[in-house]
């Protein structure tokens, strides 16, 4: 209870706070033009203030490192504000599937902090075992997003198959129990195969590490600019600490993301639970959303994928 | 209450990763300059342009070019040389057009490049070809990354000088990118093809508009 009273004035600020600097930065009319050249434009700021407080590490050491892991924190938050595939995934992924609050945030961070931690094993091995430059590594970070587009498929394909497959095996146990299993007299003790609930326990971990896994491969492009930059110039530390800052401020805002897309799927859930026309539907509406939902991972990581394989050369990359 | 919120913000991210390019974030960005050139009565116009590329990148191409055998100054030149080469079938990242009819245009003299603090300048013009008998009276240019890669914009308040001898007769002015409507219908064109109107670069593109 006492997360939930944390969480609601948390979001509240960082959401009000989000929306000042976007309504301080913008003078056109549409709300949606509006908040994302906003928040380009704030990137945008903060990457030149980023490279500066790196370059400014030399003279001021730990007044500027402090500086640095600061802005990374707001670059964070203001990059998970704006569109990106990840929060696609993690909240079809809530929707679709019930959740608590809980879990949808422990989901988010863990994806927000496995991004930074790949940025962080990519450009050490990079830097330190194998001596690439820069632009040598910032071409490995882009076969990492191939990867992480396929693996996102592969959890929407996994996440619908095993849902059509509970289908079938609930439809083969109730069936079985109906036609040879008449020893209701019998203590019955012997295991009828997995019932729904445990495949319903078997599949939310195993993509909840997939989809983990599969956004996390990627690591966030800011992450693993400031890093590189930072090794460049010396300063590992800092850039180390302003990495974890960064991801830790992508994690917040997705997790907030994340809080709204269970409370969103509770509430439509209440809605037909309360009507009495549609309450029949509320035990088949799980299976239904899980399928839709894990389709939809599966159409979007097949449509990133192509798009990345088959996207032609680019002059800068 | 905090459920309503709740549900108004979740619709409001999920309508925005859906009308957004999802893929699409800048990883580079470029400060342009830009101006407009007349000579011969204003019968041939060349558009005169310098992208200042960001720490970042400009950092990782010094950094390569420092270990090239032949200095840092020739390593800089070859990568130079080779981003020129490689954006001539995108005809350097500039759209100009005539009403709705796309004038071609031709690199014209050398490439500049400097170190202003950390950052790569590069500076180039751009012929327009008028040779179709258009009079140009009022034309557009606009100089954008057609994929969204780069973030290419001229600083804040900016404002687009015309030089040449009938340059008193023109005016200009640069419209800021207006995203909302078109990024519905374009939000998937992710590549970088041969049409760059119909892509998310051109979304997120200023267009300097002249009149003579």
């Amino acid at each position: 209870m006492s997360f939930r009273k944390f969480l609601f004035p948390c979001s509240l600020c960082l959401a009000t706070l989000v929306l000042v600097f976007v309504w301080r930065e913008s003078n056109v009319s549409d709300p949606i033009t509006q908040y994302l050249l906003a928040i380009q434009s704030i990137q945008r700021g903060l990457h030149t203030s980023l490279s500066d407080a790196l370059r400014a590490i030399q003279d001021d050491g730990f007044r500027a490192s402090l500086i640095l892991i600061m802005l990374s924190f707001i670059y964070g938050v203001f990059h998970a504000a704006g569109p990106g595939h990840g929060k696609i995934i993690i909240s079809t992924y809530l929707l679709s599937h019930g959740s608590q609050v809980r879990r949808g945030v422990i989901l988010s961070f863990a994806a927000a902090m496995v991004q930074g931690l790949t940025a962080i094993i990519i450009v050490c091995s990079a830097f330190w075992f194998l001596s690439l430059s820069m632009r040598q590594t910032q071409r490995i970070v882009n076969h990492g997003e191939v990867v992480s587009f396929a693996m996102i498929t592969l959890v929407g394909l996994y996440i619908t198959c095993t849902h059509i497959l509970s289908v079938q095996r609930k439809g083969t146990v109730s069936n079985k129990i109906a036609n040879s299993h008449n020893h209701d007299t019998v203590e019955c003790d012997h295991n009828h195969g997995p019932n729904t609930k445990d495949l319903y326990k078997e599949l939310s971990i195993r993509s909840f590490i997939g989809i983990i896994l599969s956004i996390g491969i990627r690591p966030c492009s800011g992450a693993v600019i400031v890093l590189l930059l930072a090794f460049s110039l010396g300063h590992v530390v800092a850039g180390l600490f302003a990495v974890l800052a960064m991801s830790l401020g992508t994690a917040i805002a997705i997790s907030l993301l994340a809080a709204f897309s269970v409370y969103f799927r509770r509430t439509a859930h209440r809605i037909v639970q309360s009507k009495h026309d549609t309450r029949h539907l509320v035990g088949v509406i799980p299976t239904i959303l899980g399928i839709l939902g894990g389709g939809l991972i599966f159409i979007v990581g097949l449509s990133f994928f192509i798009s990345a394989i088959t996207a032609p050369g680019h002059p800068f990359r | 209450m905090p459920r309503a919120w709740a549900c108004v913000t979740a619709a409001w991210f999920l309508i925005l990763s859906m009308v957004t390019p999802t893929v699409a974030h800048p990883h580079m960005w470029v400060d342009l300059e830009s101006r407009v050139m007349l000579h011969n009565d204003g019968r041939s116009i060349d558009i005169y342009q310098s992208w200042l590329f960001d720490d970042f990148f400009s950092t990782a191409v010094i950094e390569d070019a420092a270990v090239h055998p032949d200095g840092k100054n020739t390593g800089i030149q070859q990568e130079i040389d080779r981003i020129v080469a490689a954006l001539e079938p995108y005809n350097y990242f500039t759209v100009i057009k005539h009403g709705s009819k796309t004038l071609s245009s031709k690199l014209v003299g050398d490439v500049e490049w400097k170190i202003i603090q950390n950052r790569i300048q590069m500076k180039f013009s751009l012929a327009v070809d008028k040779h179709n008998g258009l009079e140009t009276q009022h034309w557009s240019y606009a100089i954008f990354d057609p994929t969204y890669y780069i973030e290419m914009l001229h600083a804040e308040g900016a404002t687009i000088t015309i030089e040449g001898e009938t340059s008193t007769k023109c005016n200009s002015w640069i419209e800021q990118p207006n995203p909302s409507s078109d990024a519905v219908a374009l939000s998937q064109s992710t590549t970088l093809d041969n049409n760059p109107d119909e892509t998310i670069g051109r979304l997120f593109a200023e267009t300097v508009h002249v009149n003579c």
